[in-house]
């Protein structure tokens, strides 16, 4: 964490006015993209899972619902 | 990552996006000199109430109340506080990644997770998005109705109303437009007032969780699946990540950043368990919501019963409710869909030329929203129920995704969730994920076994 600038007021140079943003929260800073996570097998196949389990919730819920629209 | 000595920090090649935000930011700071606490909390103030309050929308007020219309004052009163404190733990994890690493949920999980994963939660935030708008729709459209104002009028205001809150380019602008519409939550807590209940009875049921509910457990689960979609939802995570990098937050206002979303979670928690008090007289006397939720529903049923001032408070209220929430909501599928689309501006601080993907994204989910609306034979209510029920299925991928990050070292550095915070968030994942299978699996098999008779 950066320690917060000194007070510039509105209206000075804006270089100096941008000092009171952190240098990783510049948009030149945040448009590098962050490296990817390197992910264990067990979080890949527990990410799998719950992504197969909601589908199959949710194909239940659209099924019922549209049971119940058409009654 | 720049650090001050670089050219690129010094040399001032800066956005007009990093400008605005640095003039939010210096206030910030000056406040911090001055030692005013008061005024630091004002001014980080804003992602948290507006993600809290912004739940409080038309399907959630809708649910709370038909939990009121249905049980009465009992185990739902204390369920719905219950159900907040779960929101506060969620949403606290969202605030600190945002404060921490500047970017959206949708970005983080695009670039920590890749493509596929990035594009799969950005899918899911459309549908229940989409599917919510058309619900808030709705909520305007019921509230308006009872003042005798015909639907395109009110999907005119819901649409315009979003438009409207673009204009200008400042984050700080748009979000203190949608704060001042988000007080008005607290109309419910008059309506409640108005209603006037039990005080005994509201003990009782904080303190006991009774009377218990009676009747169809699918009612019962579609009701309990429906109130934990209404506080802890998939948009609320994209929402107040993005907001509170939008904002410019950094590591130091995470304390102010949970003071925002613990008054958030307070404020929607009391106007949450104030609908379900107000509508709570239905039930009183016997009067079946279930069948009587179209055109003016709620607030022409609870007419004779509550009086006409308390009446057009709650119609007010679910135009309020659905106001706030068309801004938050349609932010949230703007935020998510520019952060996914990668390259492209993503912030309030940007005008429409310099973030295209981002105001469109923002106006056109919403105009999709009125649009469907305004299709003859729009299955409208069916679609309202089922709205907050489609969040909470939703919802475990999405918690899965919070907690995964909110433990990743390598981009939070101390900031990581604690033991508690992460032994919460577990439990909340699971209880969610039972809660919305539950329902879905008991009513598949209801429906299964009533169409094979």
């Amino acid at each position: 964490m950066q320690p917060e600038a000194k007070f510039q007021p509105e209206g000075h140079h804006e270089s100096q006015l941008i000092e009171s943003l952190e240098p990783d929260q510049l948009v030149a800073a945040v448009a590098k993209p962050l490296p990817r996570l390197k992910l264990s097998r067990p979080v890949r196949i527990a990410l799998w899972a719950v992504r197969i389990f909601v589908l199959i919730i949710s194909a239940l819920v659209v099924y019922t619902f549209i049971v119940k629209l058409m009654e | 990552m720049l650090d001050r000595d670089s050219p690129g920090f010094a040399g001032g090649n800066f956005t007009h996006e990093d400008r605005d935000r640095s003039l939010d930011r210096t206030r910030v700071f000056n406040a911090r000199r001055s030692g005013s606490r008061g005024m630091v909390t004002w001014l980080l103030l804003g992602p948290g109430v507006l993600a809290m309050l912004g739940e409080n929308d038309g399907p959630s007020m809708l649910s709370y109340a038909f939990s009121g219309a249905t049980y009465g004052i009992g185990f739902f009163l204390p369920f719905i506080a219950v159900t907040f404190a779960a929101a506060y733990v969620v949403q606290e994890m969202s605030m600190r990644l945002g404060a921490v690493t500047h970017r959206g949920y949708g970005e983080l999980i695009f670039q920590r997770f890749g493509r596929f994963w990035g594009w799969v939660s950005a899918g899911d935030l459309f549908v229940t998005n989409l599917i919510t708008l058309i619900t808030e729709v709705i909520a305007i459209r019921i509230g308006m109705a009872f003042f005798d104002i015909s639907a395109p009028i009110a999907v005119a205001f819901a649409v315009g109303l979003v438009v409207l809150s673009a204009c200008g380019s400042r984050y700080s602008r748009w979000e203190r437009l949608a704060m001042g519409l988000a007080l008005f939550n607290l109309v419910f807590l008059v309506v409640a007032v108005l209603a006037r209940p039990s005080p005994q009875a509201l003990g009782h049921a904080f303190l006991t969780w009774t009377p218990l509910p009676k009747g169809s457990a699918s009612v019962f689960l579609l009701v309990l699946a429906s109130n934990i979609g209404a506080t802890v939802t998939p948009w609320m995570l994209f929402f107040q990540q993005s907001a509170s990098a939008d904002k410019g937050l950094t590591p130091r206002d995470i304390p102010q950043g949970r003071l925002d979303t613990l008054i958030g979670t307070l404020l929607a928690a009391v106007a949450g368990c104030a609908a379900l008090v107000a509508a709570a007289p239905l039930f009183t006397h016997h009067v079946d919501m279930s069948q009587n939720l179209s055109g003016t529903g709620f607030p022409q049923a609870l007419l004779p019963l509550i009086g006409r001032p308390a009446a057009i408070l709650f119609a007010l209220g679910l135009m309020e409710a659905g106001a706030v929430a068309m801004l938050t909501i349609s932010a949230s599928t703007a935020y998510a869909v520019s952060e996914v689309a990668g390259g492209v501006g993503h912030s309030f601080n940007q005008s429409i030329r310099e973030a295209p993907l981002f105001h469109v994204a923002n106006i056109g989910v919403a105009a999709m929203a009125g649009a469907i609306v305004l299709i003859p034979g729009t299955p409208l209510m069916a679609i309202a129920l089922n709205a907050n029920l489609l969040a909470t299925v939703l919802m475990p991928p999405a918690l899965v995704f919070l907690l995964i990050l909110a433990n990743d070292r390598e981009i939070m550095g101390s900031n990581v969730n604690s033991r508690t915070t992460n032994f919460l968030g577990i439990l909340i994942t699971a209880l969610v994920t039972a809660a919305g299978s539950a329902y879905a699996v008991v009513a598949f098999l209801e429906t299964f076994q009533s169409k094979g008779h």
